[in-house]
């Protein structure tokens, strides 16, 4: 199965081009796996952490979205403890015109603002719901923890 | 005109599949705002959707069929309504392109619209193949001619005959065409080769063996000298006739022996079915004459030991009779049919003596499953014997135990017409007597218990058993 332009035209530009706090590498053996790692934006819970992620194209990628998964444990209502995300981008509200640039910096803007109303870890949410700061500075706990290099 | 547009479409279905337009470089890459959003490449058939985004035509059809909605903008889009931007393709198809095989160093650059009448008719890098039915090779259109030159599949005519004939095998042709001369290695005449094979057939100075060589004449030489002076003198001459009946009768002889072997092979099925038969036979006359069940009670076993001892003498010898019978009624059968139908023949032998040993095997097999039979009779004799023993042994002890109760019943009887006796049921207890209560549990258990707890004249059985139930009889009393 041949790669399809489209890929190659991304991954030259995400390597070429990068967007700032965020790194995208594919994989040597498969260019449609990458290795991503976006750093947690400024004024966030999550600043100075250094959160790796995993990225797979799948077979009919960009008619289906690709999928990411968080490999660094984070404190977030929208990230549940396997990684999984929950953003509608990733998933129904997925379109051919998004790309692995634009799926990224959506992700980095989901850790700036998290959306306990639409929550994948229910704990975490309600945490976050009930007292805010106190979640906010468990976040900051988990990013020293666990997502400092 | 038919023909001809029939044959552009062969040709268009041909040279279609040589380049994929959406695989095209083009010379300036990176005008993002002539480039579709779903490939990210310059458009092809550009169409727009009703919400003003544009789109490669192919891309957006796919693109709705996983989701109705503008891929930029989510407005619902309804395929009918999208219509070309002919514009747009225009521009886009002035794009400068590189031929699609630049890698192997074609490096005509044009427009993008004209890149499929280049590669169709100029490009000299297009793979291709050699016009030889037989060769079909694959190579690049530059090096065709060349190829041409020299393609083993290349026909070429002839010269002697005026056939067309591969380069390849031209040499081998040579050595077979019959335009070419050759010369009679036995009369030194040359010809065609057409002819030749005329006339070695009758050339008279070829070397043949005689006419009677089959039959053993070791003669060989000239043709002329063959009828001259050979055939008068040959020994074999003389007894021609006779050889030659013999030769038939031979030919006749191969042919019945070819059908025996036929009928042979037919048979064999049936013997290995007969000797199936004999097997199951033998086993159901073992699993009849086999250790088998004891009967449960006396009678049964009685019964059953009677049984199997007629079984025992009668079934063998039946059995054996039969087996022997149907056995070597079948196989003589056979033999005999076999000996009729290829008297006279002494090619018949070998499934004769096959048939034969067949039977003797059988024979033999069936001797040793008789003498098993008879060894089994003496087992089964011997467990008898033994059964029977311990069974005496038993209704003895039996005997004795019935004996003992008979006693008993006689005691007790003798008790209860006793006045004196200890007979109040509810009777906590005389001191000699025994309660009831005490008589009970250990009656239940034994027979031994109770007849030593009504009286000690009996004593049938030993010794230590009415003291236990004495001490039980006691502590009854002492609740």
């Amino acid at each position: 199965m041949a790669l399809p332009k489209r890929i190659i035209k991304e991954t030259e530009r995400l390597l070429a081009d990068p967007a700032p706090g965020i790194s995208a590498i594919p994989h040597e053996d498969n260019l449609r796996y990458f290795d991503v790692i976006i750093e947690g934006p400024n004024q966030s819970p999550f600043e100075g952490g250094v959160f790796k992620l995993e990225l797979f194209l799948p077979e009919d990628y960009p008619m289906a979205p690709p999928k990411v998964r968080f490999m660094t444990k984070i404190y977030h209502p929208n990230i549940d403890k396997l990684g999984r995300i929950c953003l509608d981008i990733l998933k129904d509200k997925w379109s051919p015109a998004l790309q692995i640039r634009t799926v990224l910096l959506s992700i980095q803007a989901l850790l700036s603002s998290p959306n306990p109303d639409d929550p994948l870890a229910n704990d975490v949410a309600q945490h976050w719901k009930e007292n805010e700061n106190n979640a906010i500075q468990t976040a900051q706990e988990w990013t020293r923890k666990y997502a400092t290099a | 005109m038919n023909n001809n547009s029939t044959a552009r479409k062969q040709d268009q279905d041909q040279e279609e599949p040589l380049y994929d337009p959406r695989g095209l470089q083009y010379v300036e890459p990176s005008q993002t705002s002539l480039q579709c959003s779903v490939c990210c490449e310059y458009f092809t058939e550009p169409v727009s959707a009703p919400c003003g985004h544009t789109f490669c035509l192919g891309c957006i059809t796919q693109a709705l069929e996983v989701s109705p909605g503008c891929p930029l903008c989510r407005t619902k889009i309804n395929p009918n309504a999208l219509y070309d931007v002919i514009a747009l393709s225009r521009i886009c198809d002035e794009l400068m392109v590189y031929c699609p095989h630049k890698s192997l160093g074609c490096d005509h650059v044009c427009q993008r619209v004209q890149i499929g009448q280049h590669l169709k008719d100029d490009c000299i890098y297009i793979g291709t193949l050699c016009r030889v039915e037989e060769c079909r090779k694959k190579l690049l259109k530059k090096d065709l001619s060349e190829h041409m030159e020299s393609c083993p599949y290349k026909r070429v005519d002839c010269l002697m005959c005026n056939t067309k004939v591969q380069k390849s095998q031209l040499q081998e042709h040579h050595k077979t065409c019959p335009a070419e001369s050759v010369t009679c290695p036995h009369c030194e005449t040359t010809r065609t080769r057409l002819r030749h094979m005329e006339h070695i057939q009758e050339c008279p100075k070829q070397i043949v063996p005689c006419t009677l060589s089959e039959f053993g004449c070791p003669w060989t030489g000239p043709r002329f000298d063959l009828t001259a002076t050979h055939i008068p003198q040959c020994p074999y001459e003389a007894i021609r006739g006779f050889l030659e009946q013999n030769k038939q009768r031979v030919e006749s002889l191969e042919q019945e022996n070819k059908h025996l072997r036929t009928i042979f092979h037919d048979l064999r099925p049936q013997v290995q079915l007969l000797r199936d038969q004999i097997g199951s036979l033998s086993e159901s006359i073992q699993l009849m004459t086999g250790p088998g069940s004891f009967g449960d009670s006396m009678h049964g076993f009685v019964d059953t030991n009677q049984y199997q001892y007629h079984s025992q003498q009668g079934a063998p010898s039946r059995a054996h009779g039969a087996i022997l019978g149907y056995d070597s009624n079948g196989a003589e059968n056979e033999l005999h049919g076999l000996e009729r139908s290829g008297s006279g023949l002494g090619t018949v032998g070998d499934t004769h003596e096959l048939l034969i040993s067949e039977n003797e095997r059988i024979r033999s097999e069936i001797e040793t499953l008789t003498a098993g039979l008879a060894s089994l009779e003496l087992k089964q004799n011997m467990a008898i014997m033994t059964e029977s023993m311990r069974m005496q042994e038993e209704v003895q002890s039996l005997r004795a135990v019935c004996h003992g109760l008979r006693m008993q019943m006689h005691y007790l009887l003798l008790e209860r017409q006793n006045p004196h006796g200890p007979s109040p049921p509810t009777g906590g207890g005389g001191g000699g007597g025994v309660s009831n209560s005490g008589n009970n549990g250990p009656g239940i258990k034994t027979h031994g218990p109770g007849t030593s707890s009504g009286g000690r004249p009996l004593s049938t059985s030993g010794p230590p058993r009415p003291r236990f139930s004495d001490g039980l009889g006691r502590q009854d009393t002492k609740l």
